[in-house]
């Protein structure tokens, strides 16, 4: 990419670190009269992360949301009922902890995994606006709501909530913390699913898993049920093709966003679809996770975006770089929140 | 006819080829690199010339200064710990009569095998629940430390990591300074009536420090470039506590953000801080050492 030399076709991430940042740099190819010319401009359920100046430069293959796997087996040993409030929530992971259960399960080395509950405390406690607000300047990272957001995240790191010793562990090591009945509750995305109906990576906890969304925060802004949802992986094309090179990835588009590819991606991956689906074609799905998944998703009121999609590159790194500073005891929920507004603040000065 | 090498001209000709190659594959990269370290360039998008500024917030960013000092910190630990240690090693190993080739080789090896596989080895080693080390630490009764999770444990831990891995290769190296040393001195010093320490402290020690000035040299050159062994096994946190500049620059240039102007300035003082730190240790105790009163 730097070289201006993208591949043909590649898998690419939605969003102003990427797509749109390859799009402004002229490197991708524009989508829009391929889609229209195929009838599958409108099927899409979220183009926004590849849409730059109303024209589209890559389709997103799937979806995903960012919820609360929990442990089945653990969740009956401690009469625990699936939380649906906020209290309950808490009270599950009192009674966890109280037990020598880890609540959350967390690997924090990369610090995008910590970073996936933040954006959803977020969207619970400043309202799902929030996360576009940020680069368009309408909310702000130091506000009120934010930063008692990142207080909460302090709160249960403060609690012993999350895997002791979670800095120096790898997002894998998060699962297995999760399948080894070390802790009862994971956040992550719905594209773990996939995970735990395979006997050789979940071991005992195949097919024992279920979901639930983050419940409505007391006191919080906006519609509490919206949950996260993620329409940013997907394929990207090179702006520099020639003829045959655009007639294969035509061909590509037609095949790969077609009803039978989303609805195998469903079924085989757990992959939440991209496109919109006839209702037979989700009648499909019988594994029990993904249909709760689904179910949630059905439910909520509408979807927010991760804010890795939203904000600059620059904001992100800082983000990450805060997340891990709160973790480690060495900045507080405010010092983080006005780090963050001032790199926020100098990225939108900058566009 | 006259000598070849006498002519100027046929001496170039030899000598053309390799210059090429330096310069092509050395000289200009460095040249032409050392460009953009003055200018914003991300990699993509049309970069500005932005003077010194990226040296700026290099030196403004207490990240980086934290790297500087980790930085120093290897290099003393090299130094000031290993170096001792390894003369001490080297002495022991010259002193045994039979498998010396089996210890030579035994210290050595570690040198040679990959620093990502040592990384994750020692990550394992490291484990804080089911690791090696902490298992023997709880046979003393010491609570499990999070060697790689908690900022204050995990440079001590990456230190000791590099150094079980480099100081075989100098141990050798010292070794076979120790192994030329003439028997003779030697075995005069025990018909004075020497003890062994007292020849090692006072007869080798003094013998061979001009390859000592050689392994400090080398580990302050090391220290300044130590990279992979991070990346591997900390990727320079938790935090920042094991960042070293090559990692911050890693991390800036290449990771989310790419910002290969202000990672090619950071190369820059790496390479500043290099000079400047083999350059004064040559012009101090390196002439002294190297000076020989042979």
């Amino acid at each position: 990419m730097a070289a201006g030399n993208p591949p043909k076709i590649f898998d690419l991430f939605g969003g102003a670190g990427d797509a749109l940042k390859y799009a402004k740099a002229g490197r991708l190819l524009d989508v829009t009269p391929i889609i229209e010319e195929l009838g599958i401009a409108d099927k899409f359920l979220n183009l926004s992360q590849f849409t730059l100046d109303g024209k589209v430069y890559g389709l997103p293959i799937g979806g995903s949301t960012e919820g609360f796997f929990y442990s089945i087996p653990l969740f009956e040993q401690y009469n625990i009922k699936v939380p649906t409030t906020w209290e309950e929530l808490e009270a599950a992971a009192e009674t966890l902890k109280q037990n020598g259960i880890t609540p959350f399960a967390m690997g924090s080395k990369g610090a995008w995994v910590p970073l996936m509950m933040v954006n959803t405390l977020i969207g619970r406690y400043a309202g799902p606006e929030a996360i576009d607000g940020f680069p368009a300047g309408t909310h702000a990272w130091n506000s009120p709501e934010v930063t008692a957001a990142f207080a909460k995240y302090e709160e249960w790191v403060n609690k012993g909530y999350f895997t002791k010793g979670e800095l120096g562990l790898e997002y894998a090591d998060m699962l297995n913390q999760f399948v080894t009945g070390k802790a009862g509750m994971m956040f992550d995305g719905s594209w773990r699913s996939s995970v735990f109906k395979d006997p050789e990576q979940a071991g005992e906890l195949t097919g024992k898993v279920g979901f639930f969304p983050m419940p409505p925060v007391p006191g919080g802004k906006g519609d509490q049920t919206f949950v996260n949802g993620n329409y940013s992986n997907g394929y990207g094309f090179s702006a520099d093709l020639n003829e045959r090179e655009l007639a294969a990835v035509k061909a590509f588009i037609k095949n790969m966003y077609s009803e039978e590819m989303q609805l195998r991606g469903l079924l085989e991956d757990g992959v939440l679809p991209s496109m919109k689906l006839s209702d037979d074609a989700i009648g499909k799905v019988e594994d029990p996770l993904v249909k709760q998944i689904m179910e949630t998703m059905r439910q909520t009121g509408g979807a927010f975006s991760h804010f890795d999609s939203t904000v600059s590159s620059d904001v992100y790194k800082e983000s990450e770089a805060q997340i891990q500073k709160l973790i480690a005891g060495q900045a507080t929920a405010a010092q983080v929140t006005e780090a963050l507004q001032k790199v926020q603040q100098e990225a939108n000065a900058k566009s | 006819m006259k000598h070849p090498m006498r002519n100027p001209w046929i001496y170039t000709l030899f000598i053309a080829p390799t210059l090429l190659l330096y310069g092509l594959f050395f000289l200009w990269p460095m040249l032409s690199s050392s460009f953009y370290a003055f200018t914003d360039w991300n990699g993509l998008e049309n970069y500005r010339f932005v003077g010194w500024s990226n040296f700026a917030d290099a030196f403004g960013d207490p990240d980086f200064r934290r790297a500087i000092i980790n930085n120093l910190i290897f290099i003393g630990f090299s130094v000031f710990v290993q170096i001792p240690l390894i003369v001490l090693f080297a002495l022991l190993i010259a002193s045994v009569k039979r498998l010396r080739g089996f210890y030579k080789t035994t210290v050595f090896v570690p040198s040679i095998v990959s620093t990502s596989v040592i990384g994750i080895l020692w990550g394992f080693i490291y484990e804080p629940e089911i690791g090696p080390l902490n298992r023997l630490l709880a046979l003393f009764g010491a609570g499990p430390i999070y060697w790689l999770a908690e900022p204050k444990w995990a440079l001590p831990a990456v230190l000791i990591t590099n150094a079980w891995q480099w100081m075989g290769f100098y141990i050798v190296l010292v070794l076979a300074a120790i192994l030329a040393i003439p028997r003779e001195i030697h075995e005069a010093a025990v018909v004075d009536g020497a003890s062994g320490w007292q020849r090692a402290l006072n007869i080798t020690v003094p013998l061979i420090l001009p390859i000592i000035s050689v392994v400090v040299m080398l580990s302050i050159a090391g220290g300044m470039r130590v990279v992979d062994i991070v990346l591997v096994m900390t990727k320079g946190g938790p935090v920042g506590a094991t960042e070293v500049m090559a990692s911050y620059m890693v991390n800036e240039a290449m990771g989310v953000d790419p910002n290969y102007g202000f990672g090619t300035a950071i190369a820059l003082i790496i390479f500043a801080f290099a000079l400047v730190l083999t350059s004064i240790y040559q012009f101090t105790f390196g002439r002294r050492m190297q000076g020989g009163e042979f």
